[in-house]
């Protein structure tokens, strides 16, 4: 009972050190706010959503121009219409990405978009920007959390060492 | 269950749930790309063109396109085409990235920006950066995940896939 008392404490403890560094960073980073932040994805979601609905899918694709070899104009705009982008996945897979898609179309039936609503879907392997960030991880942005439960880690397993992932998050080998 | 409502629903979630999370299938090696995709990438049948997705938040990434970009000014021209495609949900985060490769020579290939990743949608790599090579529009090799010595295997690849 004593240990679990104590545990809790530190729990308790390790908690305030993360909320303290999170509204620490909160102080230096106004505008990564929830809600602020809630807004941003709405809005690229709404934008998103709009694009999927017009006839003519417009990506915002530009091109990067080398200096030393290839010198495309920095300008270029990818312009891809419903059909080519239907047409990009293989004629053997519609029927998987028939439910696949994230994002309701026009010319769908409505049964399609019903489906959207109470479904949840897994992040893919390029969607992990977000996951990826230093703010993910479960002690925030405050180094000392992190030390803080290395140092519980090596008090209780007799062991260190081990610890962090190679990469960034991104499904790679 | 009491209520056959309640279980009503959730067996109707449970379908559902299971409906939308069967898995997508990804390209794979010898599959033949559409012309509209090969159009927009402006793909040149002739030559072996190594496509190469990336992000900014990736680390793998961060290691990997400076030897690439180091590689690419070595190989002829005339028989490879390299594209590189930043997925990064924001342009300017994504420029602000390639921005940073500026010092050590800059990303030596032609990048697209996918900031709605219909690109890679449709390719699906089960992993970043995914590097495919095209030849004749067939996808021919991938590599995904995070490979050590890229240039290396990048040259090796390509004399396997008859590049002189």
């Amino acid at each position: 009972m004593a240990k679990l008392i104590k545990y809790t404490q530190l729990v308790i403890m390790a908690s305030g050190l993360s909320a303290c560094g999170h509204y620490q960073y909160l102080q230096d980073n106004p505008e990564n706010t929830s809600e602020n932040t809630l807004n941003r994805y709405s809005h690229n979601s709404m934008a998103i959503l709009a694009t999927h609905n017009t006839e003519a899918i417009e990506t915002q694709a530009t091109s990067v121009a080398n200096d030393k070899q290839l010198k495309p104009n920095p300008e270029r705009i990818i312009k891809l219409n419903k059909t080519a982008t239907k047409m990009a996945y293989p004629s053997n897979k519609l029927t998987s990405h028939y439910f696949a898609k994230k994002l309701p179309q026009a010319d769908q039936p409505i049964w399609d978009n019903f489906l959207h609503i109470f479904t949840a879907e897994k992040v893919k392997p390029w969607q992990k920007a977000t996951l990826a960030k230093a703010t993910m991880k479960p002690g925030g942005l405050n180094p000392d959390s992190e030390k803080f439960n290395q140092k519980i880690y090596a008090s209780k397993e007799s062991s260190r060492g081990g610890l962090g992932v190679a990469g960034g998050g991104c499904g790679c080998n | 269950m009491k209520n056959p409502i309640s279980s009503l629903i959730i067996a109707a979630t449970l379908t559902l749930t299971t409906l939308t999370t069967l898995p997508s299938y990804a390209v794979e090696n010898g599959e033949e790309l559409s012309p509209e995709l090969l159009q927009a990438l402006n793909i040149d049948k002739n030559k072996i063109t190594i496509i190469d997705f990336f992000a900014s938040w990736c680390v793998s990434c961060r290691v990997e396109l400076p030897q690439i970009s180091q590689l690419i000014p070595n190989l002829d021209n005339q028989q490879i085409d390299m594209i590189g495609i930043n997925v990064d949900e924001e342009i300017d985060e994504g420029q602000a990235y390639i921005d940073t490769f500026k010092p050590t020579g800059g990303l030596n290939f032609r990048v697209y920006m996918d900031p709605e990743q219909q690109m890679i949608d449709v390719f699906e790599p089960l992993g970043m950066p995914a590097l495919y090579y095209i030849q004749n529009g067939i996808v021919k090799k991938m590599h995904l995940g995070a490979m050590a010595n890229i240039d290396e295997i990048i040259k090796s690849d390509l004399i396997t896939l008859g590049y002189k």
